[in-house]
């Protein structure tokens, strides 16, 4: 069963989205995407976190001992997320202090893990990386949606810039995390209408 | 031939060999950018500073970094802002000897370093904390003794405009951390903001709003009677007679006493009072 | 009435399967069986065991809310008239120059009848007005509430259409029900916007995500509000909202005054007043000039007896100010059979006991502690929550068992809320939404508890 690196890397957008489907790492949606450059940000700083961490437990994977497979994946994930934290701390300072810890987190963000241990131990460092680089796309896609809405009705604003009409009244909800699993669910009703196959069995 | 992979000697070596990499890369990616990073902290703290200090958010904005530190190294035309240590308890400004041994217990030991003093820092110290005291309640346990104090010159007129307080408190969720600027004979509130809180967005949150922190603009720090008023932020409207206190946030009670309390508390005696008594000889 | 009949019956080929307006079944569908009863019989066994059916069930309902309508309607128009006459009074100038702002006044004038009074003497008392008085105090009231029904029930209505619609479902009256609680549970002076909004809301997430009437887990109406609760909270909390009156006085050839700012029980409690000894309870109102620099123009003290929160001479939400209506309004449901009397007395039992643990266990720091259970029952909309929409049988835990427990659990944390978090002056709507997701959990347990007994039993048996 091998796939074409397209399918790799865009399967998990829409087919097999991280969050729509698998509903992981939505811890990290609800708390980083009050704003768009926040959601963004955080977008990025995964997909480079999955993508590297794929690639470099793919190279690795025939090296590593079974027994300690999982802690060599953690320390792998965690220090390039630390790398990633020191780089937006350094250069985008004002984006990584509203991130706070949430950076951080991306250490337990179950879909950098679940990729590393379910598809880059089986597979080569190209198709790992694109995989995570595919993933990683897929958290971004519902993330930058929720940051949209989020910022756009909650502050009427994007990117920090007004851009709805004077009138227009904030709606207060939309910046409390509750909102984020509305917009989530809102997203996954309107993909599993459109992708029926997606609708769990009962 | 490869040896084997679950073998214990590999599982060492393998184990080894990524704590070195990881090690190696991680610090060596903290090193080269700590000076990056030390600088991006004391410029926001600046900026949080001069949003008091009688610049509006846009010209915050506008203004470049060098800018920024030309404001607060003395080599700006128009302003400077001088950052100065002060004793809470007796409101001198701390003797050199002592500055020295501060700056050294957080880590700080050359002496340009005054800027990076984080205050916060000494909250839980048993020499340079105390516990918080007196009949205002700001929601805290523990404070600094020390703190720092902004001194706003214009140049231009040559005379002091403005001073610049840290204050903190307890709002209903969280703690608000800000700067409140007074004039520099102590008489009017010039500006009041808050760069660190997690209040109720649209109710308690709306301390952010720029409306309401131009109320401050100009409110008295004292009553007619010469004393600090019973309430900085009234529910509702403040009177015309009333020229202390700010209307309150509708909607949020909470918020806006823990704000009412933690002006009083600052400006009173157990915060900078003595230190605008001293001044003010 | 034959008349319409043929008319219907001659359309009707358009609506079923194959006719052009198949789309459109739903639609016809609800006429037809609101108009006439359905024709159709069921084929082979019947599996009625109760000639209630949903209609008559959600119909029963409208009719209980009857006198806490009637209530909605006379108190928002009585306490703005109040106010206005007192403005008047305090203010001397002439109740003439008050307006009641934007078209309304215009309204009021149109229908050429004399809506401001001059002092509260004129006005009389609201358990007096006299007929005249209280008529318009009901009209007057009426141009608050009704426009939020007719903006609920059109934005609400056209969302069950679509759903209708593209799932081919028929609409149902169980709407009917959410679409006047929601408007009942709102202050007189909501955005009608936010109506609609939150309306929509409601009914989306409430009911129509988990598959419509019937398979709801939340309260839609109650899930309306707490949307726009969390929403756009200035507009439905805090001390600006609870009176129908945006009174500006002309003066000078200026506008002024305007914004009366006037709290309810809860808000008065939760920054520490008290009931007095003798049994009163003083809360303050004022006007600000906003237009004016926001300086204090009226000030206006009002105050409140155990009795008139019961019967509903106070501020709050349109529908919930009366207890007196809501219990009438119990009284029926618990005859007919629909609201479960175990609920209620369970809210009842809850809410007295934590309260009562409260009252004693006050202390000077949390002087809301010491808000008197018996005043717990009659302020806020305890009563209206307890008796309408904690008893909503789709939402409600279904076994006897579990129905106590969800009482009592909704009672609890009613006065947990308005107790102890400081955010929140008001906890029942929490406390039921709260309630309404812990349910399916209650009835599990419950009938788990049921089977593991009956299990010992026969084991038992077998020995």
């Amino acid at each position: 069963m091998s796939k074409s690196a397209k399918q790799v890397l865009f399967d998990p957008v829409f087919n097999d989205n991280p969050i729509a489907l698998q509903v992981l790492g939505i811890c990290s949606a609800l708390a980083v995407t009050t704003r768009l450059d926040k959601s963004i940000t955080m977008a990025v700083a995964v997909i480079i976190v999955t993508a590297f961490s794929s690639a470099a437990v793919s190279v690795i994977r025939k090296k590593i001992p079974t027994s300690i497979r999982i802690i060599v994946q953690m320390t792998i994930i965690a220090s390039l997320v630390i790398l990633v934290d020191q780089v937006l701390k350094a250069f985008v300072y004002d984006v990584s202090k509203e991130l706070s810890v949430f950076v951080g987190l991306i250490i337990t963000n179950c879909i950098v893990m679940g990729r590393a241990e379910g598809f880059a131990m089986q597979n080569n460092a190209k198709d790992s990386f694109l995989d995570g680089v595919g993933n990683g796309l897929g958290y971004s896609l519902i993330l930058i949606v929720v940051g949209f809405f989020r910022e756009l009705f909650g502050s009427g604003s994007l990117f920090g810039v007004p851009v709805m009409p004077e009138a227009y009244q904030p709606n207060g909800l939309m910046l409390l995390s509750p909102s984020a699993f509305f917009l989530i669910g809102f997203f996954i009703w309107i993909l599993r209408t459109y992708k029926p196959e997606q609708v769990e069995a009962e | 031939m490869m040896q084997n992979k679950d073998s214990i000697s590999n599982t060492f070596q393998v184990a080894g060999v990524l704590c070195l990499v990881c090690a190696l890369l991680v610090s060596a990616t903290a090193l080269g950018l700590r000076d990056l990073q030390k600088t991006n902290v004391a410029l926001d703290k600046k900026k949080n500073i001069l949003q008091v200090a009688g610049y509006s958010p846009e010209a915050v904005e506008k203004l470049s970094s060098a800018e920024i530190d030309a404001i607060f190294d003395g080599t700006d035309a128009l302003t400077h802002i001088e950052d100065m240590l002060v004793e809470l308890a007796t409101g001198e400004i701390l003797a050199d000897a002592r500055q020295t041994d501060l700056l050294e217990k957080v880590g700080l030991t050359d002496g340009s370093s005054l800027e990076e003093f984080d205050q916060e820092l000494l909250v839980k110290d048993k020499q340079w904390g105390t516990d918080v005291s007196g009949d205002v309640n700001i929601g805290l346990r523990r404070r600094e003794t020390v703190s720092h104090v902004y001194r706003v010159t214009n140049k231009k007129k040559n005379e002091i405009t403005r001073y610049v307080f840290p204050v903190k408190g307890k709002g209903l969720w969280s703690t608000l951390m800000g700067y409140l600027a007074v004039d520099a004979n102590f008489e009017k509130i010039e500006g009041l903001t808050f760069y660190s809180h997690k209040e109720t967005p649209g109710l308690g949150g709306e301390v952010d709003n720029p409306k309401w922190k131009k109320l401050w603009e100009g409110r008295l720090i004292q009553n007619d009677s010469g004393e600090l008023p019973k309430d900085y932020v009234v529910k509702g409207a403040p009177g015309s007679d009333n020229k202390n206190a700010v209307s309150g946030l509708s909607g949020a009670t909470i918020t806006s006493k823990g704000v009412s309390n933690l002006v009083k508390y600052w400006l009173g005696d157990n915060g900078f009072g003595k230190f605008i008594d001293n001044t003010k000889k | 009435m034959k008349f319409l009949r043929e008319q219907l019956d001659s359309v009707e080929p358009h609506f079923l399967k194959g006719g052009k307006l198949e789309k459109l079944y739903p639609l016809y569908e609800a006429k037809d069986t609101f108009l006439f009863s359905p024709g159709e019989t069921a084929e082979g066994n019947t599996h009625v065991r109760d000639s209630l059916d949903l209609k008559r069930m959600m119909i029963t309902v409208v009719l209980a809310l009857g006198p806490c309508i009637l209530m909605a309607l006379y108190n928002t128009g009585y306490q703005a008239n109040l106010v206005i006459a007192e403005v008047a009074t305090e203010a001397n100038v002439p109740a003439e120059s008050l307006q009641l702002g934007g078209w309304r006044s215009w309204v009021m004038d149109l229908v050429g009848v004399k809506y401001r009074f001059d002092t509260v003497e004129e006005l009389g008392s609201f358990y007096t007005p006299g007929l005249a008085n209280f008529l318009l105090c009901v009209l007057h009231g009426a141009l608050y509430f009704f426009p939020v029904y007719i903006v609920c029930m059109a934005a609400g209505g056209i969302v069950e259409l679509i759903f209708s619609i593209v799932r081919g479902h028929e609409i149902n009256e169980g709407f009917l029900v959410s679409g006047i609680l929601f408007p009942l549970t709102l202050p007189p002076t909501i955005p009608l916007w936010q109506v609609a909004v939150g309306i929509v809301f409601g009914v989306v997430v409430g009911k129509e995500i988990f598959g419509g009437t019937g398979r709801n887990f939340l309260n839609p109406a109650l899930t309306a509000r707490a949307f726009l609760y969390f929403a756009y909270a200035p507009d439905i909390s805090g001390g600006n909202v609870w009176t129908a009156v945006n009174s500006k006085v002309l003066q000078d050839g200026a506008y002024k005054f305007d914004g009366y700012s006037g709290a309810t029980a809860l808000n008065a409690f939760a920054d520490g007043a008290k009931v007095s000894d003798a049994g009163v309870l003083q809360m303050t109102g004022k006007f600000s000039d906003s237009l004016n620099g926001g300086e204090v123009a009226v000030q206006l003290s009002n105050s409140m007896t155990w009795f008139d929160a019961f019967i509903g001479n106070c501020h709050g939400s349109m529908g919930e100010t009366s207890v007196l209506a809501c219990l009438l309004g119990a009284g029926l449901l618990i005859f007919m059979g629909i609201g479960s009397w175990r609920i209620m007395t369970g809210c009842l039992a809850g809410a007295i006991g934590l309260s009562l643990i409260f009252y004693l266990f006050q202390s000077e720091s949390m002087p809301i502690l010491g808000i008197p259970p018996w005043w717990h029952l009659v302020v806020g909309g305890f009563a209206f929550g307890t008796v309408f929409m904690a008893t909503d049988p789709v939402s409600a835990a279904m076994t006897d068992h579990g129905k106590w427990i969800y009482g009592v659990l909704i009672g609890a944390t009613t006065i947990m809320v308005r107790s102890i978090n400081p955010a929140f002056p008001e906890g029942i709507m929490l406390a039921i939404l709260f309630g309404n997701t812990l349910a399916p959990l209650i009835d599990f347990y419950v009938v788990q508890a049921n089977i593991n007994r009956r299990q010992k039993r026969v084991s038992d048996d077998a020995e």
